[in-house]
């Protein structure tokens, strides 16, 4: 009887303690999804296919951490695919037509996806208009930008010290490395920082935290820029990637990176959710993608099989209770 | 964090500030330590090979216009795998062409070509093109005089 209680008192801690970690949930899944690679293709453990996984997810990812810090503020950005392939052009052109720096290049594209950012944040906050409808506008007038100072044509950049980017170091491919960096100082801003806390609570209870004072239409912004700044380096990795500039790069993106973040466990509805657990679930949607290329299923196929990923994932929330505000 | 507390400023206003001055390096660096790059570029338009099939005389002409960056010289022109270097004797119009302008070339070929067959034009420059450009030829009709 006393083995029992204890038994069941142990569950019950283990439940707890799993449910109050955001990251364990979409880890399970990604777990589920390294088994099912196993068993399904077992191709996907080849070295050469994890680095170019890396390569691949890193693109998502980045874009991602920077959403998710939208989402965990209560909106959402639809821009981000449009600043990709704006940031992917521009990068292009500074570097091959303009001789750019690879670096400057860099530096350049994150302003502009800041500043892309802020109005965003500005219509939202200042305007009052919702996120949906103002990044709805932004996604088609940055992706008129691209068409417009490319020509609509692609842009090859033959420079060395860009391409090199696309390179492994220490079997890891630089562009993942990028980031890391970039999830490690992001994580560190979003756990240690006052205003990590304010993004997270202004999701939460946005007139609570402007009733203790906190500027919140500043958090705001601040997370829209966090957000253009992050895409624009993804649009950048993109380009590393492709060797080029393609105005039509990142047509979409916006669905991919809002997938990892909600498969990631952050709450649509705002103020739930962590930056690892992002990471996690853009690894989830692009290692999804990979193991059906390996395993031969259809260009067609793998939509169906990404949406219904996406509603198991917006069912366990609902399980969670994390729909309920 | 309060934007309302006197002599701090809001969060918003940072982020204006710093990509000001953000915007206000890149124009910095953009006019005084990069310059464009230089790029040649051209397109090849009216090319056709006439021949005299009597006389044996054979001559190209052709109009170039610089879309590239920077003014470049016709070094030579390769015709399929036959080089001429350029100048030549009884050549006509000049070789160099200056940046969004156009030149005219009738150049004299040592010998005949088929009429009726398409030869393949491409110009040496200098600068050179890009090593990736280097497959861009124009095909160029053999016509009879007259």
């Amino acid at each position: 009887m006393a083995r029992n209680t204890f038994y069941s008192r142990l569950l019950t801690t283990i439940k707890e303690k799993y449910a109050s970690i955001d990251e364990l949930k979409s880890l399970t899944g990604f777990i589920g999804i390294l088994i099912l690679a196993a068993v399904v293709t077992p191709q996907f453990y080849l070295p050469q296919n994890i680095t170019m996984l890396l390569g691949q997810v890193s693109v998502i990812a980045i874009a991602a951490l920077g959403e998710a810090f939208v989402i965990l503020s209560g909106s959402i950005d639809l821009s981000v695919g449009s600043i990709i392939g704006l940031a992917n052009v521009v990068a292009a052109i500074l570097i091959a037509q303009y001789n750019f720096s690879p670096y400057m290049a860099l530096f350049s594209v994150m302003t502009i996806g800041g500043i892309i950012g802020l109005t965003n944040g500005i219509f939202v906050t200042k305007l009052r208009i919702p996120s949906f409808v103002v990044t709805l506008g932004t996604l088609t007038v940055v992706r008129g930008i691209a068409y417009i100072i490319s020509g609509g044509l692609n842009i090859p950049v033959y420079n060395e010290e860009f391409l090199r980017l696309n390179e492994v170091l220490y079997g890891v491919p630089i562009i993942f490395w990028i980031y890391l960096i970039a999830l490690v100082i992001l994580t560190l801003f979003f756990e240690k920082t006052r205003l990590g806390l304010y993004v997270r609570a202004t999701g939460s209870n946005e007139l609570a935290v402007r009733n203790l004072g906190v500027d919140n239409s500043g958090v705001k912004n601040l997370a829209f820029v966090f957000s253009g700044v992050c895409s624009a380096i993804a649009g950048y990795v993109l380009g590393v990637r492709l060797g080029a500039g393609y105005p039509h790069s990142g047509l979409g993106y916006e669905l991919d990176v809002i997938a990892a973040v909600v498969v990631g466990g952050v709450a649509l509805t705002g103020g739930t959710g962590s930056l690892i657990a992002t990471a996690i679930g853009a690894f989830i949607m692009t290692s999804i993608l990979n193991i059906m290329v390996l395993a031969g299923i259809g260009g067609f196929m793998q939509y169906v099989v990404r949406g219904i990923i996406l509603l198991v994932a917006a069912l366990a929330m609902r399980r969670a209770g994390v729909f309920v505000k | 964090m309060n934007s309302k507390g006197g002599g701090t400023i809001s969060i918003t206003m940072g982020i204006v500030l710093c990509l000001l001055i953000c915007t206000m390096i890149i124009f910095a660096y953009s006019f005084f330590i990069v310059k464009p790059a230089e790029r040649v570029d051209y397109t090849v338009m009216q090319n056709t090979i006439y021949v005299n099939p009597n006389s044996g005389e054979a001559y190209i002409t052709f109009t170039v216009q610089n879309t590239g960056t920077v003014d470049f010289v016709i070094k030579a022109i390769v015709l399929d795998k036959e080089r001429i270097d350029l100048p030549v004797e009884g050549m006509l119009g000049t070789t160099i062409v200056k940046v969004g302008q156009r030149a005219a070339l009738r150049v004299p070929l040592p010998h005949t070509y088929e009429p009726g067959t398409v030869v393949n034009l491409f110009l040496i420059t200098d600068p050179p093109l890009l090593e990736a450009q280097k497959f861009i030829v124009a095909p160029t009709p053999v016509e009879v005089i007259g």
